[in-house]
């Protein structure tokens, strides 16, 4: 067991500070109301990524796969076309939601007819979906810990900003403010991290970090942007190691899923602990 | 100084609303934008901003620094803000008290649970400790019962009287400032009666 935790430790840590750092940005999706915009910019990166380990199996030889930088590059390009283009979309639409649902639906089909029809990537298109941390490589790793530390000092340094832009968004229908030099980043690193996960940890790891944490805790009694964030940072965090682990005890066990479903209990467990001291109180 | 010359704007994509549309704003004065609903009030406060596109014609603000009040959608947020967190989030404003539109107990409510009032108070409690000569201000009377009303109209005329470098560009569909705001000049701009609605 020492020997798994010793050999997997780098993934464990990547997955638990990338979990942490989308939930963060999930947040503020949430609170931007781009929650189903997400899911098919997601999508979107899917198919950029499918798009580039076609490119790599069919002109580069002897090149191994998950080491490539073009599907994540095609990733990050797609998905920012999707960004673009279904904001640009939204915002001359009467029902944004309906825009991105539909958006997600054709960059679904898209994939699908994608890995159809070349049938060479279709391996890759499950791994994709459900994910495959485990098979994240040394270097993946450390890339991947190097981003998602970044991304997590970004949002906890400037939470207060973000979050003041996240409420006039949704408050005062300031939606054409993404020129605004806090919202451009914002919008950046959260698409760098859906991208990268999407690619490296699965479309299922990276919306349930991106959503799951903050949808539960935004039905705790507790008051104040702060202490929501610092506990959605955490519980993602706990989630995904223990999430990991348990998987790595029990190989029974597919880790994505497990870790989904840890995302889901820490934080039903949390909830349920503080209405039975709320109420005793 | 605040002019607006041949303005022609409307949403984007959209006929436009109104052509040619032209005034001034100096400081120590009140424009008074009214008109019935959908008659452009929110945006041409936009456009002025920057916020919407200009069709054509000329806005030139050389106002030092512009506060702006949008007018506020009464709704929830995903995110648990305390009318603390509103208060506070980008800048800490420790002399909220001094506006006198918020009381202490105020600041642990919770946004989503707090009355439309109490978010309109907070709202106004922002925009009043912001700096800025030019404010604009969309409905800001909207939700507030008549004691917060008398408040806000109070603070309003103190900032022209006390800064006479300021200017007040108020839009309200039903209000006459000039009833509150004696001895200062008071313009109205009314988009019902602007004939250039296309």
């Amino acid at each position: 067991m020492i020997t798994l935790f010793s050999l997997y430790w780098p993934s464990i840590l990547a997955a638990a500070l990338s979990a942490a750092a989308l939930s963060m940005a999930g947040a503020f999706l949430a609170t931007r109301q781009a929650g189903v915009q997400t899911l098919a910019v997601s999508q979107a990166a899917g198919l950029g990524v499918s798009l580039g380990m076609l490119i790599v199996l069919l002109y580069f030889e002897n090149t191994h796969v998950e080491h490539t930088v073009l599907p994540l590059l095609l990733g990050l390009f797609t998905s920012a076309l999707g960004f673009i283009s279904t904001e640009w979309i939204a915002r001359r639409s009467h029902s944004p939601t309906i825009v991105y649902l539909c958006a997600f639906a054709l960059f679904w089909g898209l994939s699908q007819l994608f890995t159809g029809f070349f049938p060479i990537v279709e391996k890759h298109a499950t791994a994709l979906y459900f994910g495959d941390i485990v098979t994240l490589t040394r270097g993946e790793s450390y890339f991947f810990m190097l981003l998602a530390s970044f991304s997590l000092l970004y949002f906890l340094l400037s939470w207060r900003k973000q979050a003041e832009r996240a409420f006039f968004s949704a408050i005062l229908e300031e939606r054409v403010t993404i020129y605004h030099p806090v919202d451009l980043f914002f919008y950046l690193i959260a698409l760098l991290l859906i991208c990268f996960s999407v690619q490296l940890l699965g479309l299922l790891f990276t919306i349930s970090a991106l959503f799951l944490p903050t949808a539960i805790y935004s039905f705790s009694p507790a008051i104040g942007v702060k202490t929501h964030i610092l506990r959605i940072t955490k519980a993602s965090a706990l989630a995904a190691s223990i999430g990991f682990s348990l998987s790595l005890i029990e190989s029974r066990f597919l880790t994505t899923p497990l870790i989904t479903i840890v995302l889901a209990i820490i934080p039903l467990t949390h909830l349920f602990v503080e209405k039975k001291i709320f109420k005793c109180n | 100084m605040l002019f607006v010359k041949n303005l022609s704007y409307g949403p984007v994509d959209n006929p436009l609303l109104h052509s040619n549309l032209s005034f001034e704003l100096k400081p120590g004065e009140v424009l008074h934008i009214k008109g019935s609903n959908g008659a452009g009030k929110s945006l041409l406060a936009k456009t002025i901003l920057g916020i919407s596109p200009l069709h054509s014609g000329s806005i030139e603000n050389s106002f030092t620094n512009t506060r702006y009040l949008s007018q506020m959608q009464n709704r929830a947020t995903h995110l648990p803000y305390s009318l603390f967190d509103v208060l506070c989030l980008g800048e800490k404003y420790s002399s909220w008290q001094k506006i006198g539109l918020l009381e202490e107990k105020h600041l642990s409510f919770s946004w989503n649970k707090a009355s439309g009032g109490e978010r309109q108070r907070t709202l106004l409690t922002r925009f009043f400790l912001q700096k800025g000569e030019l404010l604009i201000l969309d409905e800001p009377f909207n939700h507030l019962d008549n004691l917060s009303r008398e408040k806000v109209c109070t603070l309003l005329k103190n900032i022209l009287e006390k800064s006479p470098t300021s200017a007040i560009l108020l839009i309200s569909h039903n209000d006459n400032p000039s009833s509150w705001l004696q001895n200062i000049p008071v313009h109205t701009l009314n988009l019902d009666l602007v004939g250039a609605k296309i």
